[in-house]
C-alpha cells in the first residue's frame, strides 16, 4: 500500500515537473513570439510613417502645380465661371428634333415591322418562314 | 597590538591580586577562549557575545552590498554605460505637424546611425581605413581622432542609407554599431518654412513651431527617458491651410519676380478667431536642409521685420478718433495749402486734392493732412494710449518664438503724434498691423493671432473689446469704399465684396526717407459687411514695371498680388461668390448719410 503511495507520489511529481517545464518552454516561445511580432509592428509602423511622407512629397502642392500646368489644360477657376441656379434657363418643351427631321422629310409615317407583316402575310405552321 | 602590550604590563598586577585570594586563577590563556565559550553556550543571560557576532556579521553583509552598488552606482559596466550613452544622443521623436485639414507638414522617419565603442575597438587604423572606405564623406584624420579616444562612445556617422548600412555590417568591426533614429522630415519643402522653423539632427526644435514644441515640454519628457515614438505624442494641428500657404507663396514669387523686390511677404489670417490661415516671408529656406535659414535675409518678416506701415496706419487713426467720439464719419477736414509744418519739419500731402475732406474722404484720397489733425484731436496721451491698447507698441508674441519689439519714439511729442498718424515714425511687425486692422474690421474685438487651430468661442475667451461695434462698421465701410472707388481697387475681386487700403512707405536710409525706394503694404479684407479673412501682402523695394507706368506704389504691386491670391483662396477658404453686393452692408453709415452712400 505504501508502496503503490510512493509510485503514485513520484509519478505524481515526474508529470508535475513536466507540465511545468512545458509550460515554461511555452511562456518562452510565446514570449519570443510576440517580441518578434512587436518588431514586425513596429517596422510595419516605419514604413508606413515613410510612406506618408513620401505621399505628402509626392502631393506637395508646388509639384502638383508644376506638373497641372504642363499636362493639364485646366485654368484656375474665375467667379465669371460660377453662376447661380436661378440663373440657369428652365428647360424649354421637348421637342423631338429627330422625328420633325423625319417628318420633314416625308418619311412621318409609322415604319413597316417584320410584326406588321406577319399579322397580314401567311406563313407556315409554327411560325418558321 | 597596543592593547595586548598594555594587558601584559598590568597582568603581574593582577596576578598578584589574584594569588593573595584563595580563588582558582584561570591561567591567560583560557581567559581568552571565554568569550568563545561564551558563544556557543545555549544558556539565555550569556548570550551577548552571541547577538554581537550575528550584528557584526549582517552589518559585513550589508556593507559589502553598499559598496557594490556605489561600484555599480559610480563605474558602470560598458553595457550600461553604452545604453545611457545612445539614450542621451540619440534623436528623440518628435509629435508630427498637421495642417487645419490634416494634411502632413512634418513628419518623423525611421533611419539608421553608426556608433563605435573606441575602447572596444582592436586595431584604430584598419577600423579607419574601412570605415572611410564604405562611407567616403567622413573625414579620415578626425574619424582616426575620434576613435582614439578613451570614450565609451563616439558617433561616426548620423542619418545613413540603408545600403550604407548593410555595407558597415559586412565590415564586421567589433566595436562598431547600429542605433535607430528619428530623422525629421518637411516633404512640403520651403512651402511654410517660417512657421514650421525646423528641428536639427538631434531632433531639438530650433526655430519656428518646432521649437514652440520644445517649450512646451517635450524636451523634459525626453530627458526622463519618455516619449520615444512618435506615435505616443499627439500631433500638432497648426491654423495653416497648406492649400493657401501654398497659393500665397506661388503669387508672392511671382510678384517678387515682377516687381523685382528684394524681400516680400504675406499674410491670410481668419478675423474672428486670429488663426493665421497663411504665413509666407521670402526669401526663404528648406527646413529638411536649413543651411541658409540663419542668413540675415530669410528672417520672418511678418513676425520678425519691423517696419512703417504707412498708410495703413490711417485706419488706426480714423477709428481711433471716431471711438473717441473726436470725429464722426461726416466730420469734415481742410487740407488747404497741402502741408503743414511742426518747427523746422513740413509734412505734404501725397495725393494733394486742396479741398476740405469728410472722413471717408481723407482714406480714400490717403490723405496726410486729414490723419494728422484727427490724431491731433485725440492728442498725444490719447494717441499713445489708443495704441498701447491696440497692441502697437509692445513686442506682440505668438506661438512662433521669433518676435521682434516695435521701434516707438523715445520723445513722443507732436511731431510724432502727427508722423504716426499716417504711418511713418513708428515701426511695428506686420503680424502686429494685422491684429489690429483685424480688430478695427471684426467688431472691435482684439484678438491675438495663433499658429494653432482654434475655434471661435476660444479666441472670443481672451479677445479684448478694443472699440465700439459702430467705428467697426464706419471702418469696415471706408475700407469697402476703398476697395470700390479708391486705391484698393485692383484688389476688389467681383463677388467678394472686398475692401482695403494701400500703404507705401518710404524707407529709411542713412536716416533720410529715400524718395525711389518704397516699402508697400497691402491690406484687404473679404467680405467687407462681414469679414471673414484679412489678407496682407508687402513688398520691400518693389519697382515699377511697364504696365503700372513706372509707379511702384502699393496699389501697383502689393494690391495687384492681393488680387490674385483672393481670387484664387477665396474658393478654397469656402467664401461664395456674390452677384449682387448685399442689401443693406453698413445700416448705419446709411443712416447717418455718409460720403458715398448717396
Amino acid at each position: 500500500m505504501i508502496k503503490l503511495l510512493h509510485i503514485i507520489a513520484i509519478g505524481a511529481l515526474v508529470s508535475s515537473a513536466v507540465y511545468a517545464y512545458s509550460i515554461k518552454y511555452e511562456t518562452t516561445l510565446q514570449a519570443e513570439q510576440l517580441q518578434k511580432l512587436k518588431a514586425k509592428a513596429q517596422r510595419e509602423r516605419d514604413a508606413i510613417a515613410v510612406l506618408k511622407a513620401e505621399w505628402q512629397f509626392l502631393n506637395r502642392p508646388e509639384r502638383l502645380q508644376a506638373l497641372a500646368d504642363k499636362h493639364l489644360d485646366l485654368q484656375p477657376l474665375t467667379t465669371a465661371q460660377i453662376v447661380r441656379l436661378s440663373d440657369i434657363p428652365n428647360r424649354g418643351p421637348k421637342v423631338d428634333s429627330i422625328g420633325r427631321k423625319l417628318e420633314d422629310l416625308g418619311l412621318g409615317l409609322p415604319t413597316e415591322t417584320p410584326r406588321d407583316r406577319k399579322s397580314n402575310t401567311a406563313t407556315t405552321p409554327g411560325g418558321r418562314p | 597590538m597596543t592593547q595586548e602590550v598594555d594587558q601584559q604590563a598590568t597582568a603581574p598586577e593582577i596576578d598578584a591580586a589574584t594569588i593573595a585570594k584563595p580563588v582558582v586563577a584561570k591561567p591567560r590563556w583560557r581567559f581568552r577562549t571565554e568569550w568563545l565559550r561564551d558563544v556557543f553556550r545555549m544558556s539565555g543571560e550569556k548570550s551577548e557575545p552571541r547577538v554581537g557576532l550575528v550584528i557584526l556579521g549582517f552589518s559585513g553583509l550589508f556593507l559589502a552590498i553598499i559598496v557594490r552598488l556605489v561600484m555599480l552606482g559610480a563605474f558602470p559596466s560598458d553595457q550600461i554605460g553604452l545604453r545611457r550613452a545612445t539614450s542621451t544622443a540619440i534623436s528623440a521623436a518628435r509629435p508630427d505637424i498637421l495642417d487645419r485639414n490634416g494634411v502632413q507638414l512634418a513628419t518623423d522617419i525611421r533611419t539608421v546611425s553608426v556608433f563605435a565603442e573606441p575602447r572596444n575597438i582592436l586595431d584604430k587604423d584598419e577600423a579607419t581605413e574601412l570605415l572611410t572606405a564604405v562611407l567616403p564623406d567622413l573625414n579620415a584624420k578626425e574619424l582616426r581622432d575620434k576613435l582614439s579616444t578613451k570614450k565609451g562612445f563616439v558617433w561616426v556617422k548620423r542619418e545613413i542609407t540603408p545600403r550604407q548600412q548593410a555595407e558597415v555590417h559586412r565590415l564586421g568591426i567589433p566595436g562598431v554599431g547600429f542605433v535607430p533614429e528619428n530623422k525629421r522630415v518637411y516633404p512640403n519643402g520651403n512651402v511654410a518654412a517660417h512657421v514650421l522653423g525646423f528641428a536639427n539632427v538631434d531632433n531639438v526644435g530650433i526655430a519656428g513651431i518646432e521649437k514652440y514644441i520644445d517649450s512646451q515640454g517635450l524636451q523634459d519628457l525626453n530627458g526622463a527617458g519618455f516619449a520615444m515614438q512618435a506615435s505616443d505624442l499627439r500631433p500638432v494641428q497648426l491654423s495653416i491651410d497648406m492649400r493657401v500657404q501654398h497659393l500665397l507663396r506661388d503669387e508672392l514669387v511671382k510678384g517678387l519676380e515682377k516687381y523685382r523686390a528684394i524681400a516680400a511677404a504675406g499674410a491670410i489670417m481668419d478675423v474672428n478667431t486670429g488663426e493665421m490661415i497663411a504665413l509666407v516671408s521670402l526669401p526663404d529656406f528648406d527646413p529638411g536642409n536649413p543651411v541658409d535659414a540663419l542668413e540675415k535675409d530669410r528672417i520672418n518678416r511678418m513676425n520678425v521685420g519691423v517696419y512703417e506701415m504707412g498708410s495703413t496706419f490711417k485706419a488706426l487713426t480714423i477709428a481711433m478718433a471716431l471711438d473717441a467720439g473726436k470725429a464722426n464719419i461726416n466730420s469734415s477736414y481742410s487740407t488747404a495749402g497741402g502741408m503743414m509744418r511742426f518747427g523746422r519739419q513740413v509734412i505734404k500731402e501725397y495725393h494733394g486734392t486742396g479741398r476740405t475732406l469728410t472722413v471717408p474722404e481723407v482714406f480714400l484720397h490717403s490723405s496726410n493732412m486729414g490723419s494728422i489733425k484727427m490724431a491731433l484731436s485725440v492728442g498725444v496721451e490719447g494717441h499713445k494710449t489708443f495704441l498701447r491698447k491696440m497692441m502697437q507698441l509692445d513686442r506682440m508674441t505668438t506661438e512662433l518664438p521669433e518676435s521682434a519689439a516695435p521701434i516707438v519714439p523715445g520723445r513722443w511729442g507732436e511731431i510724432n503724434t502727427a508722423t504716426i498718424a499716417f504711418g511713418h515714425g513708428l515701426a511695428v511687425a506686420p503680424i502686429q498691423a494685422l491684429a489690429a486692422v483685424g480688430a478695427l474690421v471684426n467688431g472691435g474685438y482684439l484678438i491675438k493671432p495663433t499658429f494653432l487651430k482654434r475655434s471661435e468661442e476660444e479666441a472670443r475667451k481672451d479677445a479684448i473689446r478694443v472699440i465700439k461695434p459702430e467705428t467697426s462698421e464706419a471702418m469696415r465701410y471706408i475700407m469697402r469704399l476703398n476697395g470700390e472707388k479708391g486705391s484698393a481697387r485692383k484688389a476688389d475681386v467681383a463677388g467678394y465684396f472686398v475692401g482695403g487700403k494701400t500703404g507705401t512707405a518710404e524707407k529709411v536710409i542713412n536716416g533720410r526717407y529715400a524718395k525711389n525706394k518704397n516699402f508697400t503694404t497691402f491690406t484687404a479684407i473679404a467680405p467687407s459687411d462681414k469679414p471673414r479673412y484679412l489678407f496682407l501682402a508687402i513688398y520691400d523695394e518693389p519697382k515699377g514695371y511697364a504696365e503700372s507706368g513706372g509707379y511702384s506704389t502699393a496699389a501697383w504691386n502689393a494690391g495687384v498680388t492681393t488680387g490674385k491670391v483672393i481670387e484664387r483662396a477665396a474658393p478654397i477658404l469656402g467664401m461664395a461668390p456674390r452677384f449682387e453686393p448685399p442689401p443693406a452692408p453698413f445700416p448705419l453709415m446709411a443712416r447717418l448719410g455718409a460720403w458715398g452712400t448717396r
